[in-house]
């Protein structure tokens, strides 16, 4: 190996001992390794493309036309849906409070039952029997209406529920309840409405 | 396909489903034995030095329809060549999970493990020196020393200006000098 003019003469300029060193290649390669290397590398090549997509490949069948009739059947979907489908949507927050509320008010009904029925007994096991007789028997609607408003209030203020919450659940109407767009006019639909709920019926409650 | 077409000749050859693999196998022979050497220096060992090649030429045929010709084949196969070596480094780097110091170790426990290795040849003390080099230095250092590629085309290759390159170079020289003055 011989050194380039311009690459000696800048090792010189630099005053730098590898000017006087020999260019000598110290690594070997396999023997007739570059004579036949383009056809090894074009058939790894081909096979390393071919690998690459026969892995891309789906494995996967589909049914014949599907994909031809699945614009259909979306659409058919969409516009049955469209039709079905109420616009109106609560948040779900409100959902669950109400929902919440619900199953609070279910289960102090049956213990105000079960406990009318049987006011000095302390014995759980015979609460619990009766309070499954009552759920089997579909009579709890009649014996809820039973329980007056002060018992329902008594209850929930002994073992710290939201009375309030409680009783907006218990006196709202579905149908009266704010809507989306309702929400997305006005940030205080939902205080608002509590805050009218609350005042109005508690008060008649209370009165 | 005769390998005495200039590159723009081979590049359209390629365009043309017919002669792909033709003008494909010439760009191969024309510059495979530069490329593997440029390689070779940096990831020093052959078995490691031919995966890159294959690699990058895989690469290369992947992408040369997207090739612009506003540089030169040559230089942008150069740019494949060092990236991918680069990469390969780092990879191994990564697979070890080795810091740069224990990297620098690495490659040169395999030219103390090559069967000709000779500690008390000036030859093989500069390939050790060289893979002591920081990566930009040794990139620059294996093209200019042994490529003998100009600072301009080293300057499109490396996408580095040619003032920085001159300074990486004689950085490194000094480098390389002190390690053989001091070994």
């Amino acid at each position: 190996m011989h050194k380039n003019e311009q690459i000696q003469s800048e090792l010189i300029e630099l005053n730098s001992i590898l000017a006087r060193i020999p260019l000598i290649n110290v690594y070997k390669v396999p023997e007739s390794y570059f004579d036949n290397n383009s056809i090894v590398m074009i058939e790894k090549t081909k096979n390393k493309i071919q690998l690459e997509g026969d892995s891309k490949k789906n494995t996967y069948n589909v049914p014949n036309g599907y994909f031809d009739s699945l614009p259909n059947v979306i659409l058919n979907k969409v516009t049955t849906q469209a039709n079905i489908m109420p616009m109106r949507t609560r948040k779900h927050y409100f959902n669950f409070a109400v929902a919440a509320s619900m199953a609070g008010m279910i289960g102090l009904g049956i213990f105000f039952i079960v406990n009318n029925r049987e006011q000095k007994s302390d014995n759980l096991a015979s609460i619990v029997k009766e309070a499954n007789t009552i759920l089997k028997s579909g009579n709890f609607e009649k014996e809820l209406e039973n329980l007056s408003d002060d018992d329902i209030v008594n209850y929930l203020k002994l073992n710290g529920s939201d009375v309030n919450a409680a009783l907006v659940a218990s006196i709202t109407d579905e149908n009266k309840l704010p809507n989306e767009t309702d929400y997305l006019y006005d940030d205080h639909a939902l205080d608002n409405f509590l805050k009218e709920t609350n005042i109005k019926k508690i008060n008649s409650i209370r009165n | 396909m005769a390998d005495h077409l200039d590159d723009k000749e081979l590049l359209f050859q390629f365009k043309s489903e017919t002669n792909k693999e033709a003008a494909f196998t010439s760009i191969i022979n024309k510059y495979q034995e530069k490329l593997y050497w440029h390689i070779r220096r940096l990831v020093v060992e052959h078995e490691d030095a031919n995966d890159v090649l294959q690699n990058m030429f895989i690469k290369v045929w992947k992408n040369l329809d997207k090739f612009r010709e506003d540089s030169q084949l040559y230089t942008w196969l150069y740019r494949i060549a060092t990236n991918e070596s680069l990469i390969f480094i780092e990879k191994q780097k990564k697979r070890h999970t080795i810091s740069i110091s224990d990297q620098e170790n690495n490659l040169t426990n395999k030219i103390i493990a090559d069967k000709d290795f000779d500690a008390n040849k000036i030859e093989w003390k500069l390939q050790i020196a060289i893979q002591k080099l920081p990566e930009k230095q040794r990139v620059v250092f294996t093209l200019r020393y042994y490529d003998e590629m100009p600072y301009e085309k080293m300057s499109r290759v490396l996408e580095t200006s040619e003032g920085a390159l001159k300074a990486s170079y004689h950085h490194a020289v000094k480098k390389i000098e002190d390690f053989i003055l001091n070994h």
